[in-house]
């Protein structure tokens, strides 16, 4: 094919255009902001571990969204870890009721309801109580979203560490100890009210989630790096590997969401200066297939937080666009 | 930290200056082919850099998904572009700068040249155009393309193909 009439117009940009544009994006980014705990309440805590745990397996809205990752998950930090489903397959063969982990009985102080659709994210922000902000880069094609919010949930449960004994012990995870404070210890979990926009665009949906962090309000005492360390050997990770992590992280802010290790990847990603996580599944994270007989339901998930707000932006998008969309944000 | 060894991969780091020097002048031409020459080129160029650099620590190790992903942006900007403007730039605009490596009447004749190019990839549709901007214009491959767009790698050559057939009888008829 000769081509050589379309090649022959290219040139290089003017230097002083080069230039300039270097020096204009290569300025210094700004400090990262960092996120003060509250402090007014002691007996307040964030708990990462014992959050993936308990919201996971004991709050039936958040159960019904955990395989997107999304909703209502938390805090200051995202943290991913990786977990064999076989292991967790087997356990329920086994009849460990994963559900019921740290506690039968769960008191529903706070219905959230039904979501109810809105016309308007000024609306959406109003029923919420927040002040609502919306993705400004969509992908080609995507339609106008459908808004709906959540209501506020709150939930009391009075921790019974015997099933999780029975768990480790499945696991033969026999090594691990359960802080004793933690039995019979009344966890409070208050989950604020949240503004889901659904984007459709073909036959996929691109969903934006954004709430104020929920608040876990555990007994003082709870040791809530061991909590952590405990999460991490459930999923798997070695007992020395889970000691040391465990040291690293804060876990007043930090959550950890379980990834299948086998069906998806996952890396930190820079959302607006903050850190955020990439999770995606079905692609190697760049434009997906499409069509053809090697087309592929990629999906992806971008969760970070930011001044006391939580984002999770999913849906069947390459993650290129869902992270542009995610830094759009305003 | 092996464990969670996604999180730390092993690759260097990436050269953002080495990046920058080596993608400005294919997005710089990917606008020129796609929307005209002029400053407008500049503009498009301008803001999916700002865009890009904003997010770049997301490939701090990848310079390849790097640059898909900035075709990505680059495309958005683009569309975002003719939804303002809903025109094609003003072929005035065309003759702005000169390259500086020719003399001033082979300058000239380039211009007129690159003008009557530009008369005839507006005419294409939108799709067709915005494939010969990433293939002549950005230099990408077929299979770049394919990552870009989302088009099969065999979808792109047969779309380039065929439009490049046309677009020659026109240009040398």
């Amino acid at each position: 094919m000769n081509d050589d009439f379309l090649k022959d117009f290219r040139e290089d940009p003017r230097p002083e255009f080069a230039r300039s544009l270097h020096e204009r994006i290569d300025a210094p980014v700004p400090p990262r902001r960092t996120f003060a705990f509250p402090a007014w309440k002691p007996a307040l805590t964030w708990a990462g571990g014992l959050a993936a745990l308990v919201l996971l397996f004991s709050f039936p809205s958040v159960r019904a969204t955990a395989q997107e990752f999304l909703d209502l998950f938390r805090v200051k930090r995202f943290i991913a870890v990786p977990f064999d489903p076989a292991r967790i397959a087997a356990l329920k063969r086994d009849g460990v009721d994963l559900r019921h982990l740290l506690a039968d009985d769960v008191e529903v102080l706070k219905e959230p309801g039904r979501p109810r659709q809105v016309d308007s994210t000024a609306e959406a922000g109003g029923l919420a109580g927040i002040r609502p902000v919306e993705p400004t880069a969509i992908p080609n094609g995507t339609e106008a979203p459908e808004i709906r919010v959540q209501g506020e949930g709150k939930v009391r449960l009075t921790a019974d560490t015997a099933k999780l004994r029975m768990l480790l012990d499945a696991l033969e995870l026999k090594d691990v100890e359960i802080p004793a404070q933690l039995d019979g210890a009344v966890v409070t979990i208050d989950v604020p009210s949240a503004i889901v926009m659904n984007y459709k665009r073909g036959g996929d949906v691109i969903s934006f989630v954004q709430a104020r962090s929920p608040e876990i309000a555990l007994p003082e005492g709870v040791d809530l790096s061991q909590l952590g360390e405990i999460g991490l050997r459930i999923a798997g990770m070695p007992a020395d590997e889970a000691a040391s992590f465990a040291r690293s992280v804060d876990w007043h802010g930090t959550l950890l969401v379980p990834v299948p290790a086998n069906a998806a990847s996952f890396r930190e990603i820079n959302v607006q200066g903050t850190t955020g996580l990439l999770i995606t599944t079905g692609g190697t994270g760049g434009a997906p297939v499409r069509s053809g007989p090697n087309r592929e339901r990629q999906r992806s998930i971008v969760l970070w937080s930011e001044d006391g707000m939580v984002y999770a932006l999913s849906g069947g998008a390459a993650s290129v666009d869902l992270v542009e969309m995610a830094n759009s944000v305003q | 930290m092996e464990w969670i060894a996604p999180l730390a991969e092993p690759a260097s780091e990436v050269n953002w200056d080495a990046v920058y020097v080596r993608e400005l002048p294919r997005v710089y031409n990917f606008f020129r082919y796609r929307v005209g020459d002029g400053a407008v080129a500049e503009d498009l160029t301008s803001t999916t850099f700002e865009k890009a650099w904003r997010g770049r620590a997301s490939y701090r190790h990848d310079a390849a998904a790097f640059s898909t992903w900035l075709f990505t942006i680059a495309r958005n900007v683009a569309t975002d572009h003719y939804r303002r403007q809903r025109a094609e730039v003003p072929i005035e605009e065309a003759a702005a700068q000169p390259s500086g490596a020719d003399t001033p009447e082979q300058e000239a004749l380039r211009r007129a040249d690159f003008e009557r190019l530009s008369h005839l990839l507006a005419e294409l549709p939108e799709r067709e155009r915005e494939l010969l901007a990433l293939r002549y214009g950005a230099d990408l491959t077929n299979r770049a393309i394919a990552r870009v767009t989302g088009l099969s790698e065999s979808n792109v050559g047969t779309i380039l193909h065929r439009t490049v057939h046309a677009l020659r009888a026109r240009w040398e008829p």
